[in-house]
């Protein structure tokens, strides 16, 4: 009897379990690559280690072999190279400090018919790209291909207590299992925000070694520009779109989560946050009370179902005003702004 | 009046009210979600209206429950009552 698998993936710090079936392929795109929990591999033992080489030549000897099979090969690539990884990290990683477990599972007809009442619907034009269920010990959601509303792509169980999803997934055109595709991902890191101290943003983040600032708002107000700006001087660029904040120790962080480039998990503290404009001229100002926090709350990404999960958003972007300040920018992109910006944080 | 304070009794379901100490806010739900664009904050007699309706309430039983709380004018209550009533009917969005 084949034995299931076990992955990693550290993202904004929390550890991600998923559980796949060791028959077939899994595949998580170029997007994840980065996010594989490094924690294990600083804990091997040498024996480990020696497998783990072992095994990553055994990879490569089958990534010859597929380049010479052709075009399905890439795939299958990624497949054996994540697997490999996780039998690895596995044997030093005790499941235990999972944050989260994902069970994933192969065909959307074999999961459990047992979801309750439709509590919401992501309605796009006629369709949804999901839709939420009641469920005994949880929700349920449907989700739907994003490039095909039509097309069912997961039934996923969310089990709240025991803090695990199963997925549900039909295989793709490649024959491989893709239990993370847009838009799960963000779906399973909006509701393990709900658990936590945390907040999933429309926002860029970045860090210039000493000061790490976000810059919110709806696209075209300039968050990508600003990154940019500030990456042409040196700093880093946690994201240019997609946040998550955490509260750890009493300190807001922010994090980079994976999206469908590659990349590499990024945090860095938060000091200043900012909702830019654009203006004809440099302009700052503070702001103060309910209306600023709710113009920086316009910006987080909702997927709840129930007051609660408003409730606790209004918690966490209070806790962020309290302790973060939060300013208009009017900007004119170009790098006088980044000037500006230093002044009037010390001033 | 009744009828509209009938209509904001029946509303308030569909807001999410979050007290900031200060001022009571509130947030409406579309489809379960909140929308952050579009929200109203009460001061502290404002709170004290939204939390006291009851279905059946007239303006009369709402000036006597203001009055009994706070020390104020009962014909000073009325009119800033008939404000804040209809300031309450354009945000809700009551015809």
């Amino acid at each position: 009897m084949m034995s299931d698998a076990r992955i990693h993936l550290k993202i904004a710090d929390f550890i991600l379990e998923l559980i796949v079936p060791e028959e077939g392929c899994f595949v998580l795109d170029g997007g994840f690559e980065g996010f594989f929990s490094e924690t294990e591999t600083e804990t091997e033992t040498e024996t480990e280690t020696e497998r783990e080489r072992e095994t990553e030549a055994e990879t490569e000897t089958e990534r010859e072999r597929e380049t010479e099979r052709g075009t399905e090969a890439e795939t299958k690539r990624s497949t054996s190279r994540s697997l490999s990884r996780s039998r690895s990290h596995s044997r030093s990683h005790s499941s235990a400090v999972a944050d989260l477990k994902i069970n994933c599972h192969v065909g959307c007809e074999n999961a459990p018919r047992t979801w309750g009442k439709e509590l919401y619907s992501a309605k796009n034009g006629e369709l949804a790209l999901w839709r939420i269920f009641d469920w005994t010990d949880g929700i349920c959601i449907h989700v739907n291909d994003s490039e095909e509303l039509s097309r069912l792509q997961h039934i996923a169980f969310y089990d709240v207590k025991q803090q695990t999803w199963s997925i549900y997934s039909d295989v793709n055109e490649s024959g491989s299992l893709e239990s993370l595709r847009y838009p799960m991902l963000p779906l399973i890191l909006y509701y393990l925000s709900t658990e936590h101290q945390a907040l999933l943003i429309h926002a860029s983040g970045v860090f210039d070694g000493s000061h790490g600032r976000l810059f919110s708002g709806f696209s075209g107000v300039g968050k990508s520009t600003m990154a940019g700006l500030w990456q042409a001087s040196g700093a880093e660029v946690i994201n240019d779109d997609r946040l998550m904040l955490r509260k750890i120790d009493g300190h807001w962080w922010m994090y980079n989560t994976p999206m469908y480039y590659s990349d590499v998990p990024k945090k860095a503290p938060l000091h200043f946050i900012y909702l830019p404009y654009h203006h004809p001229s440099n302009l700052y100002e503070r702001g103060t009370g309910i209306q600023t926090s709710m113009r920086f709350m316009a910006h987080c990404i909702q997927h709840g179902y129930k007051e609660k999960h408003v409730q606790w958003h209004l918690d966490q972007v209070m806790d962020i005003a309290k302790h973060i300040p939060i300013t208009r920018l009017g900007v004119v992109p170009t790098t006088e702004v980044l000037t500006f910006i230093k002044e009037h944080e010390s001033a | 009046m009744k009828q509209l304070i009938a209509s904001i009794y029946e509303k308030k379901e569909s807001y999410v009210c979050r007290n900031t100490g200060e001022e009571l806010l509130l947030i409406p739900l579309k489809d379960n979600v909140a929308d952050f664009n579009q929200y109203l904050t009460l001061n502290e007699v404002g709170a004290f209206i939204w939390d006291n309706i009851q279905l059946g309430d007239d303006e009369a039983t709402l000036v006597a429950k203001i009055c009994a709380e706070f020390e104020a004018d009962e014909t000073e209550v009325l009119t800033d009552l008939q404000a804040f009533l209809e300031k309450l009917r354009s945000f809700l969005e009551i015809q």
